[in-house]
């Protein structure tokens, strides 16, 4: 059996088409345009009271800083309204670099390696978009809180590279509604330029 | 009536009740040989997980099972065919049979009648001889599905192959699992924590229960090393239900507008990153 080819060197720049009902918790770098996006966001939400406005932007804050240098590249939540009930989820994006370009390997491995923690109630290898990925369900959260999630693992073609896709809601009754997000997320990963 | 009594010999031999068990049995093969191949087909097929330089031993083995399948069934479908022809001209000559005993029956005693038993002596002839002849022709049929099965089993080890192909799979994916898991667990289990730090936002927003937010230690962390620690623990421990929006967006979950990438996508732009700095593309 051939050793696959080195990776590419230069990873590629990727695309994720996220719906619109999330709003991203603003992580950029420079402080200026981070506090900009936090009050765009405040704004956007249309909050009202002192208290709350100045909690959740302390609160964004925060996140943008304690995931900084991390390997989670971005956060969102969405609050909205469906089947006449108030629900609401997150989306969380992470990428990382593996020892492997051979989408198999990874995707089996990746599997593999999830059921092994046993962390996760099903584990599963499906065709996504243009490509397999997996998805692995469970449950998580804070004490108290239990939250459903789901997490896409998603092999970039060509690269030795993975993009980790994880949808989390404390709403029961829209779980189904939500896999079926991050499975339509994961589906729309693309390289832009390789 | 027995024909060899009246005939001679019987012109059209075969059992139908058995000619039709074997078409029954050739029906079940060929649908199992299609329901087969398509699933080793759909194995391998363009969804499949079977990508990359790895698989290329395994889905070429599948591949070459998958034809040797379609060669049996093609095989099959031949001699299934020339069992149906062989049904059909063994009824026909069976009720000609029939005929042409319970004609001799009615002339026995006749001695006038030696010119139509001649004739239906010659109608005997050539009743056996079409019967050998499409005997012969059903031979050649099985003959050739027996020839395709001789050669489908001479055609190398498919075992083997795969066997191979799927060891070296194997190996290289509890190598990966070695190199790369731990990195890639403990990134999912970052993102797993970041759900969790982000559904306080909701909590704040007041869309998620009565309770206060915090709960959890990753949570109570996050606040105690924030800016403005103080008066944000004190927005976390109180419940943020009674200002909850009257009125939610209704969901729609749909793609975005292809004018607008979210941010998430520009951070995701590979040309940032140094690939030996540790791994994340950010």
């Amino acid at each position: 059996m051939p050793a696959p080819a080195d990776p590419p060197r230069t990873l590629p720049e990727i695309a994720l088409d996220i719906p619109p009902d999330f709003h991203e918790v603003p992580l950029e770098t420079a402080i200026e345009d981070r506090v900009a996006a936090q009050t765009a966001l405040l704004e956007g939400m249309g909050l009202h009271d002192s208290q709350q406005r100045e909690g959740l932007g302390l609160y964004l804050e925060a996140i943008a800083r304690t995931l900084a240098g991390g390997p989670v590249v971005g956060t969102a939540f969405c609050a909205v309204e469906m089947d006449g009930r108030p629900s609401t989820a997150t989306l969380t994006v992470g990428t990382r670099t593996t020892s492997t370009t051979d989408p198999l390997v990874m995707i089996a491995g990746t599997a593999e390696a999830l059921r092994r923690t046993g962390d996760y109630e099903t584990v599963r290898i499906e065709h996504a978009g243009a490509h397999n990925a997996v998805f692995a369900s469970g449950r998580g959260g804070a004490e108290g809180l239990v939250l459903h999630q789901t997490t896409a693992v998603v092999p970039v073609p060509g690269h030795a590279l993975a993009v980790l896709i994880t949808v989390a809601t404390p709403s029961q009754d829209d779980v189904a509604t939500y896999e079926r997000v991050v499975r339509s997320v994961a589906g729309s990963l693309r390289i832009v330029t390789a | 009536m027995r024909p060899e009594r009246f005939l001679g010999s019987d012109p059209a031999p075969g059992d139908l009740g058995s000619v039709d068990r074997v078409a029954g049995a050739l029906r079940t093969v060929l649908l199992g040989l299609a329901e087969s191949r398509q699933r080793i087909e759909a194995i391998v097929g363009p969804h499949s997980m079977w990508q990359g330089p790895m698989a290329r031993p395994i889905v070429t083995a599948l591949t070459n099972l998958a034809a040797r399948l379609r060669a049996i069934d093609n095989a099959a479908v031949d001699f299934a065919q020339a069992v149906e022809i062989w049904r059909a001209g063994l009824v026909a000559r069976q009720e000609r049979r029939a005929e042409l005993t319970e004609m001799v029956s009615q002339l026995a005693g006749r001695p006038d009648a030696e010119e139509q038993r001649h004739r239906i002596q010659t109608d005997v002839q050539r009743l056996a001889t079409e019967h050998t002849t499409d005997g012969a022709v059903l031979i050649r049929a099985a003959d050739a599905l027996a020839e395709v099965l001789i050669d489908v089993d001479e055609d190398g080890d498919l075992a083997a192959d795969l066997d191979r192909g799927v060891a070296a799979v194997t190996v290289a994916v509890e190598e990966w699992i070695a190199e790369s898991a731990a990195e890639l667990l403990a990134t999912a289990e970052s993102l797993s924590d970041t759900a969790g730090l982000t559904t306080v936002v909701s909590q704040i927003l007041g869309v998620v229960g009565d309770e206060s937010p915090d709960e959890s230690d990753s949570v109570r962390r996050l606040a105690s090393v924030s800016a403005g620690a103080h008066r944000l623990r004190l927005a976390l421990r109180r419940s943020w239900a009674s200002l909850a929006p009257e009125q939610l967006p209704e969901a729609t979950f749909a793609a975005p507008r292809s004018s607008s990438r979210p941010a998430i996508s520009d951070r995701l732009r590979g040309d940032q990153t140094d690939p030996d700095a540790g791994g994340e593309a950010r």
